[in-house]
Formats: C-alpha cells, sequence, structure tokens
C-alpha cells in the first residue's frame, strides 16, 4: 500500500504542464494546480496538452497571479482530501481551522490589486473557467459597487454615460427614485 | 518602452459575468446604481429575468438607514412602485415576495407573480373582510411558504383567518401568521381581543411548520391543528392558551406528534380585566397562570404537580 501510494505521487509530480501566455512566456505548473482550470482539465482529458497549452488570451503579469491563486488552492484542496480520511479529533480540526484562515488572508491579499488587473483577473478566470477565482472576483467587484450612486460608479469604473437624453428620460419616468 | 495598455472596458464585461455580479448585489442595489451607470450594464439588468426571482427588502437591514438613495424611494413614498417594477422584471417567473402590502396591492401582485413561492406580507391591511386576501391567496397554486403580518384585525364572514387562509393554500409546507392585536396594546380593551383559533382546519398535508402569534387559542384548536397537520414538525404558538386545560392526552399528543413545540402563552385574563390598573385579584393569577415564556414541559410540571397536590 504505502509503496503504491508513494508511486503514484511520484507520477504526480512527474506530471507537468507548460502554460504558455499571450506574450509567449512560459510556465510550468502541476497538473493538480493546472487542473484547478476546467478549461485545460478538458485539455488534459483530451490529451492536446503536449508542447505546452497556449492561453493566447492571458498575459504574463495575469497569468503569474492566476498560478500563484491555483497553487494555493490546489494544496487546499489536497488537504481537505487528506482530512476527510482519518482524523476528526478536535486538534485536527484546529489545524483545519487555521488552515482555512490562512487560506481567507490569501484570498484578501490577492485581491488588494488596482482595477485593470482585477478586470483582466475576470476576464482569465472566466476563460480558464476556474470558479473559485471567478467567485472572488466577481463579489470583489459586488461589495465595490454597493451603496454607490450611478454617478460613483462610472467614476470608479471608468464607465462613460452612453444613455441617450430620450433613454434618460424613460428611465426618469420609470424609476423616479434614481433621480435627486 | 512599453505602450500602456488601454483602460478596461467594464461596460464591455461579457453579459454572464455581469449578471453574476447583478445577482451578488441583488435587485435592490442594482435599481438604485448599477443598471443606470450605462447602455450595457441596463441591458443586462432588463433582459436576465433570473435576477429578478427573488423580491424584497428586509426591513432590519442596517445599512438601509444610512443609505440616501434608499432613503429618497421612502421619502417619495415610492417603494411599492419599484417593488413591482422589480416583480415585473422577473416577467411572470418571480418565486419569492416579502415587502408591504394591503389587498388591493396583493391582488396586483398576484397577477404579475402568478409563480410565487414564498410570500412574507409585512403589516398587511385590508379593507372589511378577507375576502379579497382569500381571492388573491387561491391564485398562487405553488405557494409554499407564506408569512402574513396582519397591520388590522379583519373580521371574517365565515370563517377565521387561520382556516381561510388554509383552505385558500392546502399545499403550504410553512405558514406564519402574526395577528394584529399586538399593534392595539395601548388600547386596553382590544389587547384582548385576540384572534380566535377555536375551529377545525382543512388537512394541510405538506406543513411542517406553523407559526401563530397573537392568536387565542383553545384545546380544541390545538387539537385540530394536530389531527390536520400529518406532517407538522415545528409549532410556534404566542398569545392566550389555558395550557391547565390541556390535560395528559392532548400534551402527549403534542410531544409525540410534533419536534419543536413552544407555547409562548398565558391564561387568557378575565373579561372584567381592563388592563392598567394593577387590581389584586389580577396578581393573584398573574403568579403562574398568565406567565410568559416557558417550556412546554414546565408548564406540563407545574400542572402536575399542582393536581397531585389538589
Amino acid at each position: 500500500m504505502a509503496s503504491a501510494g508513494s508511486g503514484d505521487e511520484k507520477a504526480a509530480a512527474a506530471a507537468m504542464i507548460t502554460l504558455i501566455s499571450s506574450d509567449n512566456e512560459k510556465f510550468e505548473v502541476t497538473e493538480a494546480t493546472a487542473t484547478l482550470s476546467q478549461t485545460i482539465r478538458h485539455m488534459i482529458e483530451d490529451g492536446c496538452t503536449d508542447g505546452g497549452v497556449p492561453l493566447p488570451n492571458v498575459t504574463s503579469k495575469i497569468l503569474a497571479r492566476v498560478i500563484e491563486y491555483c497553487k494555493k488552492h490546489a494544496t487546499a484542496a489536497a488537504g481537505e482530501e487528506g482530512s476527510s480520511s482519518s482524523f476528526s479529533d478536535a486538534a485536527f480540526l484546529e489545524v483545519d481551522r487555521a488552515f482555512l484562515e490562512e487560506l481567507e488572508e490569501f484570498d484578501d491579499a490577492f485581491l488588494e490589486v488596482d482595477r485593470a488587473t482585477l478586470f483582466d483577473l475576470i476576464l482569465a478566470a472566466n476563460y480558464l473557467d476556474i470558479k473559485g477565482l471567478l467567485n472572488l472576483t466577481c463579489q470583489k467587484v459586488a461589495d465595490s459597487v454597493k451603496g454607490k450612486t450611478p454617478e460613483q460608479i462610472r467614476e470608479m469604473y471608468n464607465i462613460v454615460n452612453d444613455l441617450t437624453p430620450e433613454e434618460e428620460a424613460e428611465i426618469r419616468r420609470e424609476t423616479q427614485w434614481a433621480f435627486e | 518602452m512599453e505602450h500602456p495598455p488601454p483602460p478596461p472596458d467594464w461596460a464591455a464585461l461579457p453579459t454572464d459575468i455581469l449578471l453574476d455580479i447583478f445577482l451578488r448585489l441583488g435587485p435592490r442595489e442594482v435599481m438604485l446604481g448599477a443598471e443606470l451607470a450605462c447602455k450595457a450594464w441596463r441591458s443586462v439588468a432588463l433582459e436576465e429575468s433570473a435576477l429578478w426571482r427573488r423580491v424584497g427588502v428586509d426591513p432590519w437591514d442596517p445599512s438601509l438607514f444610512l443609505d440616501e438613495r434608499w432613503r429618497r424611494v421612502i421619502r417619495r413614498g415610492l417603494l411599492g412602485d419599484m417593488m413591482l417594477l422589480a416583480v415585473d422584471r422577473a416577467k411572470g417567473q418571480c418565486e419569492v415576495f416579502m415587502g408591504y402590502c394591503n389587498s388591493d396591492s396583493l391582488l396586483d401582485l398576484v397577477g404579475r407573480a402568478p409563480a410565487l413561492k414564498s410570500l412574507n406580507m409585512e403589516r398587511f391591511s385590508c379593507h372589511e373582510s378577507g375576502e379579497s386576501l382569500v381571492e388573491a391567496l387561491q391564485k398562487l397554486t405553488r405557494l409554499e411558504d407564506l408569512e402574513i403580518d396582519f397591520r388590522h384585525r379583519i373580521d371574517w364572514y365565515k370563517e377565521n383567518a387561520l382556516q381561510s387562509v388554509c383552505q385558500a393554500c392546502p399545499r403550504l409546507e410553512k405558514l406564519v401568521v402574526r395577528y394584529a392585536s399586538a399593534y392595539d396594546l395601548e388600547r386596553n380593551e382590544d389587547e384582548f381581543q385576540k384572534e380566535p383559533i377555536d375551529g377545525p382546519i382543512p388537512v394541510m398535508a405538506k406543513l411542517h411548520t406553523l407559526e401563530l402569534y397573537d392568536c387565542n387559542l383553545s384545546t380544541k384548536g390545538l387539537n385540530a391543528i394536530l389531527d390536520s397537520c400529518p406532517l407538522l414538525e415545528t409549532l410556534h404558538i404566542g398569545g392566550y392558551f389555558h395550557k391547565r386545560k390541556m390535560g395528559k392526552e392532548l400534551w402527549r399528543k403534542c410531544r409525540t406528534r410534533v419536534k419543536n413545540i413552544t407555547l409562548d402563552t398565558r391564561k387568557k385574563p378575565p373579561s372584567w380585566y381592563s388592563g392598567g390598573y394593577k387590581t389584586d385579584e389580577f396578581y393573584a393569577y398573574s403568579s403562574d397562570e398568565y406567565s410568559g415564556i416557558s417550556s412546554l414541559e414546565e408548564d406540563f410540571d407545574l400542572e402536575n404537580d399542582r393536581m397531585g397536590s389538589c
């Protein structure tokens, strides 16, 4: 049993995937890290990852951040699988809780980015289909918009008010609460 | 030197991402801010009916009191219009509604949201009899969860409120009714006019939770509830109930049939007692029979002790 386990581990460690950013930078990651992306998981399943996975929609700057996120969360996923097997005592739960807290701290720190980076992270998470990262980044936008007036939102996100005077008039009729 | 990349175009976010963000914001936030930012954001808000399935305002949400946008809605008396517009955007698919209603606006709401599964009416007011309420509820054939907070007492022609509501919605899984007398506390004579829960009710085959507050429950009424609700798991009663009349059999029935039961009740004071005056007679009773919160067991033990010592 033990030897089979370590053999599996070796196999997993050996399975490295190369990701290639839009500006041609190569990133070597483990399969466990890469498969947090459903898009890449499907490519691996279809056996089309030899010679690297080109990601023409993701720059090296953003891909580096995305990999940072996936590495951290892949360890978390592995930890969860381990914990469910044999340990259930209080001490272990304590370790588990500490780890979840650490993960939360990591996420908070990870989101400390400017709005342009946040925007690119959302698009990358969407393209690579990384659910956790998409949740995290969309929630960040939602939280930042909460309680804000339309003008404040436009200013914050550099959005041009492209509603025509006719549309504005109609909105005024329909949603009188929205105007001073 | 590299050229700085063009600033991101937040207006051009893919629709499913915007929808994800808007779902996190909920109807109120979208209507007060996001949907008015630009054309693209507005069209996502108007076209995605999934965004409007759950319409309601939690009146206890502390952030509301500080929100100037929200205060403007209330100041101008536009809350009802705003909520109906939100309901309309679900294109008939609104499933959850929570808000203020009267009998007229309820009929209007039911017409616009016939697929409601959950309805929570704050301070419901109804002119004259409760017929319009019954008429509206009958149209909600998918309703599972109903909460009514009555603003005034309603004079029912035939049955009482509980019977009428059960008749109109036999498929309910959860029913919470707060009767009106709580709002008449200053008017002493009315405090004791609590809604009677006395007669039989129709069979409620799916009901697992029943909460009735400020009612006047009789043992007959309690028996009828237990007999007509085979799946009942939770029963909370507030108001008047004469526990001493309950008897061992009914008590046992409560314990075996219902997992969670609280009778936060007191015995109905005699009719000559008008409140406000501290009469000796009242305090002679109040030491135990009128006491407030206690568990069913405690009450029953108390009764047993007393019966034993008699």
